[in-house]
């Protein structure tokens, strides 16, 4: 195999640049058309959405609408803006894998029965059909406990491919809160579809 | 005439200085310093270097004994990096004193806890994640996972899991800890030196 050691390599035709296997390089730049992979590093994003008020509907799964909120205290903030929300709709603006993670708190149930569940509901036609595809349960006697879910979503469609989130409560409520993380999700862009 | 060189693998010459062709360094695997890539919509300065891409820093902090104390309390000790077979970390790290924990350098953070907790019945037994912008002269509790205990009579084992998103701009002042809250006597957070049992975990998701 051979090697070549050397400090600097400059054109040795002015104005040509220099060619490696394929990729120019000249005066200080690369020929964008050599690039490739870059667009997953600079598109990456990581955001989190809290409830801000407790959902307190008892029984069949209930739609959240609204009481969401990027989290703001100390230090708190969102890594990129691929991700939107408007009435409990979550829409993307880039397509591309996301990863999208669901942490409930349900608390304040009759002990024994209490069920709380949070559901990644998806839909790939704007809503004109949707699928709860993911849940997080927890069942606790009214002091509060945590549940966790993810799914990872190929979003090909920015018009139809939508997430929503609903919840089950048998008593008691799923627990919101403007300070603190405490019923969240989190989206996650990985790379390009 | 172009001149023409064939060659399998250029390399540095000079050990520390990388490679430079027609301006653009390359050392390490890495194309260096700031660079314009021309095209017909515009240019893009980059600002760092363009690596092989993957995070920069992840970094897992485990409870390696038991947490029982009851009450609020800040976890202060027994916190140490998981050395198991395969576990390691990527990047500096964080750094970690009395249970306050430092960044390595400014950014975007993802910080998770994963509660591995045995609690007594009735009792809600809380991990919380208190961030600081002044070295803790003040603080703020801005997220939490807790454990309930059912009404069985006996101790329940459940995992709860949390996570939130952080911009730290002064390594100097911001900081994080985590605190156990209403921990009821008899109430178990489980730590181990050969497993991960309660977890807190730190991902640099980019720069600020």
């Amino acid at each position: 195999m051979s090697e070549l050691n050397v400090d600097t390599i400059n054109e040795q035709t002015a104005a040509n640049g220099v060619t490696i296997d394929g990729v120019l390089i000249k005066d200080s730049e690369i020929a964008s058309s050599s690039i490739t992979g870059l667009t997953d590093g600079v598109n990456f994003s990581c955001q989190q959405f809290r409830l801000t008020a407790s959902q307190t509907t008892t029984g069949a799964g209930t739609d959240i609408t609204s009481g969401w909120e990027v989290p703001d205290n100390t230090l708190q903030a969102n890594f990129g803006n691929n991700v939107s929300e408007s009435s409990g709709i979550f829409t993307f603006s880039k397509t591309g894998f996301y990863k999208v993670e669901a942490v409930v708190k349900g608390q304040n149930g009759t002990a024994g029965s209490a069920h709380h569940i949070l559901y990644i509901v998806t839909s790939d036609d704007n809503f004109s059909t949707e699928a709860p595809i993911a849940r997080a349960i927890t069942q606790e006697g009214g002091n509060g406990d945590t549940a966790y879910t993810s799914a990872v979503l190929d979003i090909t469609d920015l018009t139809n491919h939508k997430v929503k989130f609903q919840y089950y409560n048998n008593s008691g409520e799923i627990e919101g809160d403007t300070n603190q993380n405490r019923t969240f999700v989190t989206f996650t862009r990985l790379g390009d579809t | 005439m172009a001149s023409e060189i064939k060659v399998d693998t250029i390399s540095e010459n000079t050990l520390a200085n990388g490679v430079t062709i027609d301006g653009v360094l390359i050392k390490d695997s890495k194309i260096g310093g700031t660079i314009t890539i021309p095209g017909s919509t515009g240019t893009m300065a980059l600002t760092s270097d363009i690596s092989a891409g993957g995070l920069e820093e992840a970094d897992q902090w485990a409870l390696t004994a038991n947490f029982t104390t009851a009450g609020d309390n800040d976890i202060t000790s027994n916190l140490a990096r998981p050395t198991g077979t395969l576990q390691s970390y990527i990047g500096t790290g964080m750094t970690q004193s009395s249970g306050v924990f430092t960044f390595p350098s400014t950014g975007y953070y993802l910080i998770s806890v994963s509660a591995y907790i045995q609690a007594v019945t009735n009792d809600g037994a809380v991990i919380e994640t208190i961030s600081t912008n002044d070295n803790f002269s003040s603080q703020d509790n801005i997220s939490a996972v807790i454990i309930g205990g059912y009404n069985s009579g006996v101790k329940d084992n459940s995992t709860g899991f949390n996570e939130t998103i952080v911009d730290i701009t002064d390594t100097a002042n911001d900081k994080i800890k985590f605190r156990a809250a209403s921990i009821t006597s008899g109430t178990i957070i489980l730590g181990s030196t050969n497993q991960v049992q309660t977890a807190f975990n730190f991902k640099k998701l980019g720069d600020t």
